[in-house]
């Protein structure tokens, strides 16, 4: 059987159930939330100047809500 | 490229897990880079990104055009420009407009005018993969 090759890494969805509607920065390895915050200006004060470009930041929608647009 | 959709966790009341085509980009401005978990979006028109992303990397929308821009939150006015991307590992720059929005809804929505037409996107949600290609011109 052919294997798959994937190219994104897979966190462990778990890892941002606690950060509902935030922003977080996980590591490189997609192993850790190092830094979140109700907008990115905040979770990137967090962090140190230099680790900005060491994080991958991701905003965690709303998990009680499904995305689809319309106009109320 | 091919990814597998992630899967959003707590499921919703019925127990089913949502799961969104997510993929790493970069993002280039005056100021630096960010690197981003952007949401392949293919219902959208056009790319969204939240406006603290034009903010920290100091890309200037004063004098870009605005375009009236439906969404889940409503209607709104929203200033494009055009944005040089990555798509890791690949390093070729890509450019696409972008417009930034402030609005708690969006991060980075990777969207048609740009973003797909530079690729060959296919999305095989059955097998819980996609594959993401540039197109060569």
């Amino acid at each position: 059987m052919r294997k798959t090759i994937t190219h994104n890494k897979k966190y462990n969805p778990r890892l941002l159930q606690p950060y509902d509607n935030q922003w977080v920065a996980l590591t490189l390895d997609y192993r850790r939330v190092v830094a979140h915050g109700k907008t990115l200006k905040e979770t990137i004060a967090v962090l140190n100047p230099h680790k900005r470009e060491a994080v991958i930041f991701h905003k965690v929608l709303p998990f009680n809500i499904s995305y689809a647009p319309f106009h109320a | 490229m091919r990814y597998e959709y992630s899967v959003i966790d707590p499921p919703d009341e019925h127990g089913h897990f949502l799961k969104r085509p997510l993929v790493e980009i970069e993002i280039f401005g005056p100021q630096g880079t960010l690197k981003e978990l952007a949401f392949i979006d293919s219902g959208a028109d056009r790319s969204l990104f939240h406006r603290d992303i034009a903010d920290l990397l100091a890309i200037d929308l004063t004098h870009t055009e605005r375009r009236r821009t439906i969404g889940i939150t409503g209607e709104a006015e929203v200033a494009f420009t055009d944005i040089v991307i990555t798509l890791p590992p690949a390093k070729t720059p890509l450019r696409i407009p972008v417009g930034f929005i402030d609005s708690p809804y969006v991060g980075v929505l990777l969207g048609q005018e740009g973003f797909f037409d530079q690729h060959r996107i296919i999305f095989a949600r059955s097998q819980g993969i996609f594959t993401v290609n540039q197109v060569k011109r």
